[in-house]
């Protein structure tokens, strides 16, 4: 990583996550491997802020993708054991979330309110539950984390740059520790009809990324989040090590406000560049998680783009989504928990949904868990806007 | 509304808004200071009971209260003006 300083190398210790398929990394990794309803808009089951204990009154000033992020949070920091215990200082702790929208639930209701009932009926807590750097400041408020606390708005590739951008404190020695990751809770009327009437929603409820059937994808709700340290404080302190993150990369297409570039140089320049960071050849990479939306044109373009970095007999590739659907900015950071627990389990995920491959593409599509030797991976996202974020793991 | 505005409906409404046991809500206890309210919190208080009771609390009156029992009798004295 070329943020890297004094040889810093930073590794995934803690994880937490909350997605439809599953609350909680065993629940999660369980649910990766069912079959989904047919479900255009993919819901947290039974979500209780009380459970990652948000107090009643505390709630009601979170909007939800606030809490899922809090929610994430509390499991990532238990999972790594510094919930209880801490050698960090709280100035050396930072938090990077990713989130396309923020707090499009509270947007929507108290512009119902205003419309409704008037100006004085309006939450004085409207711009703070509304404002994307919410659901940072929540978990920044819960832990006392006092280091950097920003938040990442590049849409569907926001949880994989804040992965990316939080483990770059940490490799420049800024950071101790870092909680990184995503929530999304978009699921409000505004939101949902706009994915619908630009047609990028699936019509048949079905995620099935990469098959020759894919009509759209499935809107998700979902929070992730991954605690990032310096591999020797990490070691020095006992902590399970999940994977270590060796490097990531970003680019842009400018070419559409929505459209891939047809020629997938966005995401050819991101894979690229992650790899260079990471110090890896294209040959050395044996598995991608990839964006893999279902919809045509980000399946078309990931399948082109893969094939041209890695060229023919590439890496196994697994499109989470075919069970947790689309959880925009969140979907990197879910996907970043998934692919750790890949390098756990030693298993890769299977692409659920999809029965039939695109003959056009020509990847290896993982359709059924395979069993795996961990070894160097990445994980994509794509963005509207034309953002396009990677992220590179490698084995502890 | 139908049924009449008392100490007591007031003091339900607030705990509940508050998130705390009716028996906890006294009348001396200081908003800022005991029951832990910013002046954000005590705004969404105030309009929680504006709302429910259909009155008007102006930004003033609500700066002169300091007590939970001055909220209490600024919200009966407006209702019995309604």
């Amino acid at each position: 990583m070329i943020e890297a300083c004094d040889g810093r190398r930073v590794v995934i210790t803690g994880l937490g996550v909350l997605a439809p398929c599953g609350v909680g990394v065993d629940d999660f990794w369980a649910g990766l491997r069912k079959p989904a309803e047919p479900l255009v808009e993919r819901k947290i089951p039974d979500f209780d802020a009380a459970q990652w204990g948000i107090k009643h009154v505390e709630a009601r000033r979170m909007d939800l993708f606030a809490q899922f992020a809090v929610a994430a949070a509390v499991q990532a920091l238990g999972d790594a054991g510094l919930d209880t215990a801490s050698p960090y200082a709280e100035e050396r702790c930072g938090i990077l979330l990713g989130t396309g929208i923020g707090g499009a639930h509270a947007w929507e209701t108290q512009t119902q309110v205003l419309l409704d009932k008037g100006p004085a009926r309006v939450s004085p807590l409207v711009v703070p539950m509304v404002m994307p750097n919410a659901g940072a400041a929540a978990v920044s408020l819960r832990f006392g984390w006092r280091g950097p606390v920003e938040t990442v708005c590049t849409a569907c590739a926001a949880g994989t740059h804040a992965v990316s951008n939080g483990a770059k404190l940490v490799a420049s020695g800024r950071c101790d520790a870092v909680l990184v990751g995503g929530s999304e809770a978009a699921h409000s009327g505004l939101m949902s009809t706009g994915f619908d009437n630009m047609k990028a929603l699936s019509n048949s409820g079905i995620s099935r990324p990469f098959d020759i059937e894919r009509d759209g994808f499935c809107s998700a709700e979902a929070g992730g989040m991954l605690v990032l340290e310096e591999a020797s404080a990490a070691e020095a302190r006992g902590a399970h090590i999940y994977a270590e993150i060796a490097g990531s990369g970003s680019s842009a297409d400018a070419h559409h406000l929505t459209a891939p570039a047809p020629d997938g140089r966005g995401a050819i320049a991101s894979m690229r560049a992650a790899l260079a960071d990471a110090g890896l050849e294209p040959g050395q990479i044996t598995h991608v998680n990839a964006h893999g939306t279902s919809t045509q044109l980000n399946d078309l373009t990931e399948a082109k783009a893969v094939a041209e970095v890695f060229g023919a007999g590439g890496p196994a590739i697994t499109s989470i989504k075919g069970v947790t659907g689309h959880s925009l900015g969140a979907a990197g950071a879910v996907e970043a928990v998934a692919l750790a627990l890949t390098f756990h389990h030693r298993e890769l995920p299977p692409t659920m949904g999809t029965e039939n491959v695109d003959p056009a593409f020509e990847i290896d599509l993982v359709t059924e868990p395979r069993s795996w030797t961990p070894g160097p991976a990445l994980s994509n996202s794509f963005a509207f806007g034309g953002h396009n974020g990677t992220v590179v793991f490698l084995p502890a | 509304m139908t049924q009449p505005v008392t100490a007591e409906t007031v003091r339900t409404d607030a705990a509940r808004h508050l998130g705390i046991g009716r028996e906890q809500l006294t009348p001396g206890l200081l908003l800022g200071e005991d029951l832990g309210l910013d002046s954000l919190a005590g705004i969404e208080l105030s309009m929680s009971l504006e709302e429910r009771y259909q009155i008007t609390i102006t930004d003033d009156e609500l700066a002169d209260v300091s007590t939970y029992g001055e909220l209490e009798a600024l919200v009966l004295a407006k209702v019995s003006a309604r």
